[in-house]
C-alpha cells in the first residue's frame, strides 16, 4: 500500500518537535518550522508527492519513488546540482554543504524497516503530522470540513467493525 | 505539557497516550503524586503530592539520575505592590484552572478572578492565560513592553486575542500596584523600547506618561519563568547557574557524578521541540555513561 505524509495545519502549533527530533536523528533537520513575519509557524517538509517534480528533474536518477510511496534518494548518485531544490514547489530538498549531496525526508527509512512510523509523526504532540495510507490520513480532513460547515460531528468510520444494519 | 499548555494547543489525551506507551512498550515505571526534592522546597503542584522522597535517597539508590523538573517558578512583577492579593502568575493561573477542570483540585482552590483582569506580558504563556481568562468570561487588558508587531508570541497571536475582545496596552510597564493589600488599580507608564526577536534590548520610561488604569480586580503576570531544580540554591556538588538553571557539561552531566539534568531546568525556558531534543541527547549520554560505550 502506498504511504502518504500529511500535515494538518490546523492542529500544528509550531512547537518544533518534528524539526528537533529530525535534527537529532539526521543532524540536518529534514522538517523545518518556518515563521512568517507575524509569527505564524508553518512546518515545511517533504509531502512525498504523487507526481514528484524532483524525480523528473534529477539528471542522475538519485531521487526515486519507493514502491511503498516515499520519495527517497541514493546519495552515491547525487552530484549536488540542486535542480531538485529549484524544482520543488516547497523548496524541500537540502544540499548538505559539507558532504555535497542532497538530503531530504525519506520517511525514516531505517525506522520503517522495523515497522515504526517516521519519528516526526510518532512524536508530534498534537497529531498534526500524520503518515499512513491515503484514506486514513486524508479522510479526517473531510470530516473536519463537514464539522466546519454544519457544526456537527461526523460518524467515525471503523473499517474493522462490521457494518451496522440499517434496517428496512 | 498537560497543565502549562492549554488543551486547544496540545490535547491531554495525546500526552497520556505517550505515558501509556512508555509504560507498556518500554516498561517504564511511572510514579505519580511522588515528589522528589530536598526537604522544604515548595513548587506548583504540591497539592497533588501523596509521597515525598528525599533527593539524597534517589541519588544513593540509582545508578544514574536525570533531573528534568522544568521552569515552574515565575518572575514576579518588578513593581511596588507586587505582593498584593489578587496577583497571580500566569502559569499558576493556567495550572489551577486545568487542575480544577480535571477534578484534581477542589473548587475553593481554583483561582477566581474578578471581572476586570490585567495580564502582563506578551509571550505565549501570557497569551494563553489571557485566552483562558476570556474563555471564563472576564474582560482582559494585556499590558506589555512589546507592541503588537514585536511581541514574543507574534502579532498573529496578539491579533487573535484582540478579535476575542482583549484590549492591548502596548509599550507600557506597570509602575505601581494600587490598593490596600488587594489590587484596585494600577499605575502604568509608557516606554520607548528596542525589541528584537521578542527580546527587549533597551527600554526607557517616558516621563510624564504615568497614568492610572482603574478598576482592576486581578493581575496575571506572564513575564518569564525561572528553572525549578528539586533543591533551593545548591545540593551537594550540583551547581546552579546565576539564572537558576542547573549547570551541565557537554554530556548533560551536572557537577555531581551520575546526576544529569535536561530540558528547561538546564537550558532555560524553551519550546517543546528543543526540550525534547535535549532530552533525547541526554538519554544517549546516560546510556553511554551506564554502558561505557562511545
Amino acid at each position: 500500500m502506498t504511504k502518504v505524509k500529511f500535515v494538518d495545519m490546523e492542529k500544528c502549533i509550531g512547537c518544533e518537535v518534528c524539526e528537533k527530533v529530525c535534527e537529532f536523528l539526521n543532524s540536518k533537520p529534514r522538517a523545518k518550522i518556518i515563521s512568517t513575519k507575524d509569527g505564524v509557524l508553518v512546518p515545511i517538509t517533504c509531502l512525498h508527492c504523487t507526481t514528484p517534480i524532483c524525480i523528473d528533474v534529477c539528471p542522475t536518477g538519485a531521487v526515486y519513488k519507493d514502491v511503498e510511496g516515499p520519495i527517497r534518494f541514493r546519495r552515491n548518485r547525487c552530484i549536488g546540482c540542486k535542480l531538485c531544490v529549484a524544482a520543488c514547489p516547497f523548496g524541500v530538498p537540502d544540499i548538505d554543504p559539507a558532504k555535497g549531496f542532497m538530503t531530504k525526508c525519506d520517511l525514516c527509512m531505517e525506522r520503517s524497516r522495523d515497522d515504526l512510523p517516521p519519528a516526526c509523526v510518532e512524536l508530534c504532540p498534537t497529531g498534526a503530522m500524520v503518515c499512513g495510507e491515503y484514506e486514513e490520513v486524508v479522510e479526517p480532513s473531510k470530516s473536519k470540513a463537514v464539522k466546519l460547515l454544519t457544526g456537527k460531528r461526523v460518524i467515525q468510520k471503523n473499517s474493522e467493525r462490521e457494518p451496522e444494519h440499517t434496517g428496512g | 505539557m498537560v497543565f502549562g499548555i492549554p488543551e486547544s494547543r496540545i490535547p491531554r489525551n495525546r500526552v497520556l497516550l505517550g505515558c501509556k506507551e512508555l509504560e507498556e512498550i518500554f516498561d517504564v515505571e511511572i510514579k505519580t503524586s511522588c515528589k522528589v526534592a530536598v526537604d522544604g522546597v515548595k513548587i506548583l503542584g504540591d497539592d497533588f503530592v501523596k509521597e515525598t522522597v528525599e533527593l539524597q535517597k534517589v541519588v544513593d539508590e540509582f545508578d544514574a539520575i536525570i533531573i528534568a523538573t522544568g521552569t515552574w517558578n515565575s518572575r514576579s512583577l518588578p513593581a511596588e505592590g507586587s505582593n498584593f492579593n489578587g496577583i497571580y502568575s500566569a502559569l499558576e493561573y493556567l495550572f489551577r484552572s486545568k487542575a480544577h477542570e480535571l477534578g484534581l483540585l477542589p473548587k475553593k482552590e481554583k483561582i477566581k478572578l474578578g471581572s476586570n483582569v490585567a495580564v502582563i506580558g506578551s509571550g505565549l504563556v501570557a497569551v494563553d492565560a489571557a485566552l483562558e481568562a476570556v474563555r471564563e468570561g472576564h474582560s482582559v487588558n494585556l499590558i506589555s513592553i512589546e507592541n503588537g508587531l514585536d511581541a514574543p508570541s507574534g502579532s498573529y497571536e496578539i491579533g487573535r486575542l484582540k478579535r476575542k475582545g482583549v484590549s492591548h496596552t502596548e509599550r507600557t510597564v506597570v509602575k505601581r500596584v494600587l490598593g490596600e493589600g488587594k489590587v484596585k488599580s494600577i499605575e502604568v507608564i509608557s516606554v520607548n523600547a528596542d525589541v528584537k526577536g521578542g527580546v527587549v534590548l533597551k527600554m526607557e520610561q517616558i516621563p510624564g506618561t504615568e497614568r492610572i488604569i482603574d478598576d482592576v480586580d486581578n493581575i496575571i503576570v506572564g513575564i518569564g519563568q525561572i528553572p525549578t531544580p528539586p533543591f533551593s540554591k545548591e545540593f551537594q556538588e550540583i551547581k546552579t547557574l546565576r539564572w537558576g538553571g542547573i549547570e551541565v557539561n557537554g554530556e548533560s552531566m551536572s557537577s555531581k557524578d551520575k546526576v544529569f539534568a535536561t530540558g528547561d531546568v538546564a537550558t532555560g525556558i524553551s519550546k517543546v521541540g528543543r526540550a525534547l531534543q535535549t532530552g533525547l541527547k541526554t538519554a544517549t549520554w546516560v546510556d553511554r555513561y551506564l554502558h561505557g560505550t562511545a
